[in-house]
């Protein structure tokens, strides 16, 4: 989801483009006036509505709901689209009525009751982004939604902008929701933490605590009779200092949790509920929380961990981690946790401090309770690079990070190369988009996730990462990549292609321009060191169609699932079809279905080595042949514009069996706003985590469950049936849908996915139905 | 990628120092300074409308919202319904932004400029166009379908404004982009009275 930026570093951003203007013209290179840099705005950044997104209309599509809920009065007749969104398994998540959009999913299965699945998904329902939770207690036949309570101020007011879902059960089955918090009108925002004994039908408020002199803490938060905790739920929060929205303060952006048990040694800790300032710690301004007495009956089975990138004067954004024992009521003092190396140097910061970070994920071994966190890194001298710390003393200390390979991004199409077709629609200049559409696709937030069984197994964790290494500014080819280390993290084999299609690398024969190349093949059209570029450096070739948005989990069998969005069935949508022609420059990559690829781990051995090579026989499971020990080693850590590790590979010889999930090819042209927004991750979950009192999900716990975004429900908006008829509402919209299906490598069955897998021209162009409009008073 | 923190500090200083004369629009008028629907014509849907946002000047010199006493910005975009090889843009922008003077007002379009000095696209060519009290305009060709754009930045009093329109090359003309800017600086100045 998405956030703000902070003052100083926008106006850091346009000074870095006049210099960079100013650089250009010394040279007599004629460069593009834009920041010679990865965008340095939070990822997720506001993608809001503006003028509140009234509610004028009062229908649009609502194909997938299942059971027997209560439905409004509708006399108007399905159009073909919604028809065939009907006509599959995918059941749709979300059960509101509102025609806004909801995307970015997060999913977990209670490992007590497996029938119990909860869901995490912005949802845009309200009018503006807010955090939505999803239930259900029949394996995802049918769910009971709603939105999380925000987080409450001293003041009395509520932080009711959220978004960045993560769910989480431990394995008590108590589940837990984090998300970011804000306001829309000033710099405040945080990190907060429900919880549910419920199942994920009624969620706990989090409450703030701020330290104002009081002696009474239970005054702290609300006043006399405020039952709850204080600061409960409260991982990070910073009051603005101004009231303007500015950045005038640390901005909070992209968390994630997970559970797991403490380990040996280990034992519960408690903390003062009053928030610190993290900034204020790491500056030495202030003093960390205190340990306090715990509260009687509140110690979880688990420790929470949760991560989050801190925008700031001292970082990009830096990752920090913070703990809780006690099913998230009070939260340790946030760590800083990145690291330093010599692969962060060319950040120049302190100490080679690996600050310039987004997109952590934490994942712990549920045996021995190692916790590893994963995410990405810029303090590159070009491509960014995807890093693991581990933590065996429960989030203490961590080991200076791994890297485990280049992330080719810096090739992505933007606004800055070319793309102002989609700037023209309302997208960031630098933010990367696919061929032929406008979503946003920085590839930002990738997956890490340990494996759930112990001995052999407890120092393997796994990876799964998409970037462009096999596209080019003008032509995007995302690919999805596995990487696994057998050796608690420190070095890593890959990369293997999960995704099976054709995938061709860029050459200097396919994609070099006879003019204006500059930098040649995967490069091709970037100017040297930018992200900038012209996209007439390179030729028009389709390399293969987009994966992206993977999510990975492992069940207990050792079951690695792979999800993803994939545009690979989409073989036929023509040039300048699509319901923004001007973007529609490629046949196909256009319609995006939802994808799942499996590949099964029954044996192991420990890889540990500095040098790069070809992968012993006993850790190669799941590894494709052309797949190496180190590829950074290989590469070095700033590749040149050739050939990489991950290109070329053989789709006949790829381990993950992949198989469709999604019924129907939607167009994300018509998920948010004119297709500039489809959330920035997917999710999924694999089977159950500890044997459980109930039938697992399905019934041989190798099932596995996925929730994504879906934009079968969008429509072009046609005038004039509102005021304003091109912007939500009502026809722009996606949903979140969720299917099962089975894991076991030696199974078919894909979830039922029907279709008959080409550019249905019902979803290409999707007109807003004619009978969607506002009817007027006591007419329906 | 690296960034570039400490080479900036100079710049920082001269940016905070600049200043401007007295307004002549007042800032409850901004979003009254862009193209309406009536103005493009019935064949354009609004798609957005609102202040301007983050996104609307990430990765330009114009990033910075507090720059040079802005006191705020407001933009309309408008997508044409039917066919889309029909004359004209298929979409068009508009923006206005507000200063606490007529200097701040010229050093944003200064920032236009040197934005539209050099382009993203193909056949990057200036054009001279008059409009507002100072003007600036250019029109270039994205690659693949041959997308044109052109772009039209202009102050006037204490307002900058900008008109961009896109659309494939040869259906949309620079008499299209003009007659859009001069409707919106006919809005500008009558807000101005």
């Amino acid at each position: 989801m998405n956030r703000r930026r902070l003052g100083f570093l926008t106006l850091f951003v346009t000074l870095a483009g006049l210099l960079v203007f100013w650089a250009s013209a010394a040279s007599g290179v004629p460069e593009p006036p834009f920041a010679d840099d990865e965008d340095t705005t939070p990822t997720s950044g506001v993608y809001d509505f503006s003028r509140g997104g009234g509610t004028n209309l009062t229908e649009c599509p609502q194909a997938g709901l299942q059971g027997n809920n209560p439905q409004p009065l509708d006399k108007r007749s399905l159009d073909a689209t919604e028809r065939k969104s009907n006509g599959g398994s995918d059941t749709r998540v979300n059960q509101d009525y509102s025609c806004m959009p909801q995307d970015e999913t997060a999913l977990d299965v209670n490992p007590q009751a497996t029938r119990n699945i909860i869901g995490g998904a912005n949802d845009y329902r309200l009018g503006w982004g807010t955090s939505g939770f999803y239930a259900s207690t029949d394996n995802g036949k049918t769910w009971y939604d709603g939105i999380t309570p925000f987080p409450s101020l001293p003041s009395g007011d509520n932080l009711d902008g959220g978004g960045d879902p993560a769910i989480v059960f431990d394995r008590s089955g108590v589940a837990y929701y984090a998300q970011i918090n804000f306001n829309r009108t000033d710099d405040t925002s945080g990190v907060w933490v429900n919880r549910s004994t419920n199942g994920g039908f009624t969620w706990t408020r989090p409450c703030v605590a701020i330290q104002q002199g009081a002696a009474d803490q239970q005054g702290a938060c609300g006043g006399a009779g405020d039952v709850r905790q204080p600061g409960d739920g409260t991982v990070s929060f910073q009051q603005d200092n101004d009231t303007v929205l500015n950045g005038s303060v640390p901005s909070h952006d992209k968390e994630w949790i997970t559970a797991g048990p403490r380990p040996a040694g280990v034992d519960p800790q408690c903390f003062s509920p009053f928030a610190v300032s993290t900034i204020a710690l790491a500056a030495g301004t202030a003093t960390p929380k205190t340990t306090v007495p715990c509260t009687p009956g509140t110690i979880g089975s688990d420790r929470l961990y949760v991560t989050f990138s801190l925008f700031s004067g001292a970082g990009s954004a830096q990752i920090f981690l913070s703990y809780s024992d006690d099913q998230g009521r009070t939260w340790s003092t946030p760590k800083f946790i990145a690291g330093a190396a010599a692969f962060c140097a060319p950040g120049g910061r302190p100490g080679n401090a690996c600050d310039d970070s987004q997109g952590s994920q934490p994942t712990v071994n549920p045996n021995t309770g190692q916790l590893w966190v994963g995410f990405l890194n810029g303090d590159t001298e070009d491509e960014d690079q995807y890093l693991v710390v581990t933590s065996v003393d429960g989030g203490q200390t961590f080991s200076p990070p791994s890297r485990v390979d280049t992330i080719y991004d810096v090739n992505e199409p933007r606004g800055v190369n070319g793309r102002s077709d989609c700037t023209a629609r309302g997208q960031g200049s630098t933010r990367a988009v696919p061929t032929n559409s406008c979503f946003r696709f920085d590839p930002i937030m990738h997956s890490i996730v340990a494996d759930k069984r112990g001995g052999a197994f407890a120092n393997d964790v796994y990876v799964a990462i998409y970037d462009n290494r096999n596209g080019t500014i003008r032509d995007s080819n995302n690919d999805v990549f596995f990487y696994k280390s057998t050796d608690g993290g420190t070095t890593w084999i890959g990369p293997t292609r999960v995704n099976n299609d054709r995938s061709d690398a860029p050459t200097a024969a396919n994609a070099n321009a006879a003019t204006n190349a500059r930098q040649g093949a995967r490069d091709c059209g970037r100017n040297n060191g930018t992200i900038a570029g012209t996209q007439s450096g390179c030729l028009e070739n389709n390399f293969g169609a987009d994966q992206f948005f993977p999510w990975l989990t492992i069940d207990t069998k050792g079951n690695l699932n792979v999800s993803f969005m994939d545009r690979r069935l989409d073989t036929d949508s023509p040039v300048g079809a699509g319901a923004w022609p001007t973007s529609k420059t490629e046949v196909g990559n256009y319609l995006v279905w939802y994808w799942g690829a499996s590949c099964r781990i029954s044996s192991t051995t420990e890889v540990s080595q500095t040098t790069t090579g070809s992968v012993p026989a006993g850790a190669s499971q799941c590894v494709a042949p052309e797949a190496v020990v180190n590829p950074t080693v290989a590469t070095g850590f700033n590749p040149a514009p050739g050939a990489v590790p991950g290109q070329g590979q053989n789709p006949a010889t790829l381990p993950f069996r992949n198989f469709q999930v999604s019924d129907v090819g939607t167009n994300y042209d018509y998920s948010f706003r004119a297709g500039i927004f489809a959330g920035d991750y997917s999710g999924n979950t694999s089977g159950p985590i500890v044997a459980g009192p109930d039938t697992p999900v399905g019934d041989n716990g190798f099932k596995a469950g996925a929730f994504w975004t879906d934009a079968r429900n969008g429509r072009g908006s046609g005038a004039p049936t509102s005021i304003e008829p091109g912007r939500n509402p009502i026809c722009e919209q996606s949903d979140v849908f969720f299917d099962t299906y089975n894991i076991d490598s030696q199974s078919n069955n894909n979830g039922g996915a029907k279709g008959n897998g080409h550019a249905d021209e019902d979803f290409l162009v999707a007109p807003c139905p004619p009978g969607i409009q506002d009817k007027g008073a006591g007419k329906h | 990628m690296r960034r570039l923190a400490l080479l900036l500090a100079p710049l920082v200083l001269v940016a905070a120092g600049c200043g401007g004369g007295g307004a002549t629009i007042d800032k409850q008028r901004l979003s009254s300074l862009v193209l309406t629907r009536q103005a493009v014509g019935n064949r354009y849907a609004p798609f957005y409308s609102g202040a301007q946002t983050q996104l609307d000047t990430q990765g330009t010199p114009r990033a910075d919202p507090s720059r040079f006493g802005r006191e705020g910005g407001w933009i309309t975009r408008f997508h044409r319904v039917g066919p889309p090889k029909a004359p004209g843009p298929l979409v068009v922008e508009s923006r206005a932004d507000l200063f606490d003077g007529s200097g701040g007002a010229g050093k944003d379009l200064g920032l236009y400029r040197e934005m539209y000095s050099s382009s993203p696209g193909d056949e990057h060519k200036a054009l001279s166009v008059s409009v507002g009290d100072e003007s600036v305009a250019d029109t270039f060709v994205q690659p693949g379908q041959r997308v044109r754009f052109y772009r039209i930045a202009w102050r006037y009093e204490n307002a900058t404004a900008a008109v961009t329109a896109e659309g494939f090359d040869g259906k949309v003309t620079q008499r299209d982009a003009v007659r859009l800017a001069q409707s919106q600086q006919r809005r500008i100045e009558r807000a101005a009275r």
